[in-house]
């Protein structure tokens, strides 16, 4: 019998014991694997949104200061803007407050939309087909909305539906008809849902503030010196503003839930410990169950090195399928998990998220090298035993 | 029914030393991350659900939800001041007009920035929180530039501390002291004069008005309700969030929030029934302060979630572990099983001694997992509150209560992992486990 027959033998003598051990190391694998995806999913989220080439302008100590109106005109003519729309957040409750409920809604002008953010494409919600002439039909009802796909489906909306959204920013409760939708590509955000700021400023009574300008420039190496002309031209003013790209703003928005680096750090550390202790005591078990057997093997005319070899392959082959398990599981379960997550504050942040093949290639090796490690001191201690004794002990 | 000396299972987790200790802390990991995540809860939960008096009533803009989001105007204010049920000193109402600004602040050390709430308050608005204290230097001037700052903020983030100068509005403003306001809300915050942030900030409304009720009865919704003061109403599918009593005053529809456990007093309670008597169409609400910072635990932070989540999943693997332990241990001593069964032992006995066994196991991580724990008490960190969309700094808090439930935690693990290998000793076949070597 070859080495790989041994070993096959030797994994499935105690059936219970391998599954007992693969189900805990998977379940440690599975943990490690759903941090680290949701923290590369966080960090890749702001650059997704094809955020590199517009800006925000938006007050300097905080998203929620009011610009004055006129500040839009002045950014128009700005050199190198191309284009730029006014923002005005509503913070509307659709239903009920509750974070499944939730979605961003933006008061824009129709007619800046699209030359600031070109890959919204307007779309027929029901065929999904490119449909302009919706958006022409949004642009010319005040009280339309233009929803993302996403949200037309999750709601089961239809064009023509009214929408009725309380504020939790302003007095005001408004209705809304939906007469568009569009469709920003795979990963890119299809879950806002825009309206005439005019609509919402009427409403108000027009105190002529908005909250923020998105701006797009001529290309994206003329953005630093946008940024600077902007600013500049608002220092020192009642109002001053900060700019800065939307893959910026994004980025600052996610590490406002914490240091979540360190906290996934030192889970990681916490289950990698867990998953050395669990298979030290496995091989610490196998090894002292064969003492008498090793020692046989040992008279026979094994060389150590060739036992060490059996044995620690063993534990690798542990590690292997316990870690392949795991991210089995994870990536099976990752659409479960979004699910999951959807219904809390963050779940916007984790639409689309997957356990993706990086994480395995960086996980599995992990799984490997802590089972080996786990491994290396009872194994040595059983074949450096004297045979005379092993022997003895197993009687 | 005599049972299994309990000496038998702690000599042999003695004489298996070495799987006991790798079994124990396998367990102990997982119940130190357990603790930790209550730690947090726990820390977060004191910081909402702590602050406030019942007798403390906070104005705003309906639907607000919090004050960063709410305005009251100056005209509304007035009127709120001069409603009956407001306590008096001399002539003058015990209310304070509150503004809110939020300022986007780097963190010390990398990390990022976060949002800080920056409130403008007044001489009587610090009389209203008396867990509010000045550990360092003086409370701001009227008509100054000068903020105290929250001594967990002053730690964390830049700018912040005592002489440093914090660029908000047009002009820098000086941290004239540090203030300690013990585990509450308010700790998070940085406090300046009303008027003049209003001012800096061109604001012509408040973002809310605090008052302090007249001396009454306090009692909790629930016994208002017993009392007959209150009625509660139907909560239908429509409601803001099911924890809260939707208790409806006298007999028209408007409706008041309050949770139902938390304590208010009379004259709070009539205040809370105000905001229709100053505006027409209601475009206020009136909450206690106990309330008002309780609901922001709804909206609250997702890391908790998350926490169980971790815990959760760690517990699975660690029961595992468990099984294969106790299953070693008990196929070593089939023997020994059949022995005792063979002197008269019945098969509840082996059963419940392994069990007892696996859970002491278990009991041993357990405590080991909860004392680590106590590593992470009294660290202070924070997250944003959703609802204020501002940082909210707290304290993990490892109180006995979280290493009680910590120590439950394991002994369940052990239960869970050694109820499958307990059944399994207690059906060893007497005969052929005698047989074998």
């Amino acid at each position: 019998m070859n080495l790989a027959g041994l070993l096959v033998r030797n994994l499935t003598r105690n059936r219970r014991r391998t599954m007992l051990t693969l189900l805990s190391l998977a379940s440690s694998v599975f943990l490690v694997a759903n941090l680290e995806a949701a923290l590369i999913h966080l960090e890749r989220l702001p650059r997704r949104v094809g955020g590199e080439e517009r800006l925000i302008v938006h007050g300097k100590a905080s998203l929620r200061d009011r610009l004055p109106r006129s500040y839009l005109d002045r950014i128009r003519n700005v050199p190198e803007v191309t284009a730029a729309v006014p923002l005005m957040w509503f913070g509307g409750i659709y239903k009920r407050l509750a974070p499944e409920n939730r979605f961003a809604q933006y008061g824009i002008e129709a007619a800046s939309l699209r030359a600031v953010i070109p890959e919204l494409e307007p779309i027929d919600p029901a065929t999904r087909s490119a449909a302009p002439q919706l958006f022409e039909e949004f642009a010319a009802d005040r009280s339309g909305a233009l929803a993302g796909i996403e949200l037309f489906e999750k709601f089961g909306w239809k064009l023509g539906d009214r929408i009725m959204l309380s504020s939790i920013l302003y007095p005001v409760d408004l209705g809304f008809t939906l007469r568009c939708s569009y469709d920003a590509g795979s990963g890119m955000d299809s879950r806002a849902f825009y309206f005439h700021w005019e609509y919402l400023e009427e409403s108000l009574g027009n105190p002529g503030f908005v909250n923020g300008v998105m701006v797009r420039g001529e290309s994206p190496q003329a953005l630093p010196d946008i940024i600077d002309r902007i600013d500049g031209m608002f220092a020192n003013s009642a109002t001053e503003t900060h700019t800065e790209t939307e893959t910026a703003l994004r980025a600052g928005f996610i590490q406002m839930l914490g240091n979540l680096q360190f906290l996934v750090n030192a889970i990681g550390t916490a289950v990698g410990f867990a998953m050395l202790m669990v298979s030290a005591n496995t091989m610490a078990m196998a090894a002292r169950e064969r003492t008498s057997e090793i020692a046989v093997m040992k008279a026979i005319g094994f060389a150590p090195s060739k036992l060490l070899q059996l044995l620690l392959s063993e534990a690798a082959v542990l590690g292997f399928l316990g870690s392949l398990l795991g991210m089995l599981c994870a990536a099976g379960l990752a659409p479960l998990m979004e699910l999951m997550l959807a219904h809390t504050n963050v779940g916007p942040l984790f639409a689309g998220y997957r356990v993706g093949a990086e994480i395995a290639l960086m996980l599995i090796p992990a799984g490997i090298a802590i089972a080996l490690l786990a491994a290396i001191l009872p194994v040595w201690n059983v074949i450096r035993r004297p045979i005379l004794t092993a022997i003895a002990h197993g009687v | 029914m005599l049972g299994i000396p309990l000496k038998y299972n702690l000599r042999h987790l003695v004489v298996r030393w070495v799987a006991t200790v790798m079994t124990a802390l396998g367990i102990a990991l997982p119940t130190g991350v357990f603790c930790a995540v209550l730690a947090l809860n726990k820390g977060l939960e004191t910081a909402l659900k702590q602050t406030g008096r019942p007798d403390t009533v906070v104005f705003l803009r309906k639907n607000a939800l919090s004050e960063t989001n709410s305005s009251v105007s100056r005209e509304d204010a007035t009127k709120i001041e001069a409603l009956s049920d407001v306590a008096r000193e001399g002539d003058r109402s015990v209310a304070s007009r509150e503004v809110i600004v939020l300022l986007n602040l780097p963190r010390i050390g990398g990390g990022g920035n976060s949002n800080v709430a920056i409130r403008g308050t007044t001489a009587r608005g610090r009389a209203l929180r008396p867990e509010v204290q000045l550990v360092e230097g003086q409370w701001p001037g009227d008509g100054l530039s000068e903020v105290v700052v929250a001594r967990g903020i002053a730690n964390r983030f830049e700018n912040c501390q005592l002489g440093s100068r914090l660029p908000l509005g047009k002009r820098d403003w000086r941290v004239v002291g540090i203030f300690d306001a013990g585990a509450t809300a308010y700790g998070s915050e940085i406090w300046g004069d009303a008027e003049t942030l209003a001012g800096a900030f061109l604001r012509d409304a408040w973002s809310a008005v605090w008052v302090k009720a007249k001396p009454s009865e306090v009692k909790s919704a629930e016994q208002w309700i017993a009392a007959g003061k209150l009625k509660p109403s139907m909560t239908g599918p429509d409601e803001p969030a099911e924890e809260l009593l939707q208790v409806k005053e006298d007999d028209d529809m408007k409706s008041l929030n309050l949770v139902e456990e938390s304590l208010v007093s009379e004259s709070a309670l009539e205040l809370l029934k105000a905001p229709k008597k100053i505006t027409e169409i209601a475009t206020l609400e009136a909450m206690t302060e106990v309330d008002y910072f309780r609901k922001q635990t709804e909206l609250g932070s997702p890391i908790a979630g998350i926490g169980s989540f971790i815990a959760l999943v760690m517990a699975v693997g660690a029961a595992f572990a468990v099984m294969n332990t106790m299953y070693a241990a008990i196929a070593s001593r089939s023997r020994e099983i059949a022995v005792l069964r063979a002197i008269g032992y019945p098969r509840r006995a082996v059963m419940a001694s392994f069990l007892v066994e696996s859970v002491i196991l278990a009991l041993v991580g357990g405590l080991l997992g909860a004392l680590a724990s106590l590593a992470v008490n009294g660290i202070s960190t924070g997250t944003t509150n959703f609802a204020t969309f501002s940082e909210l700094t707290f304290a993990f808090r490892v109180t006995p209560e979280v290493l009680g439930k910590g120590c439950m935690f394991g002994g369940f693990l052990g239960v869970l992992g050694g109820l499958l290998p307990a059944y399994r000793a207690s059906r060893t076949p007497i005969l052929q486990a005698m047989r074998a070597i």
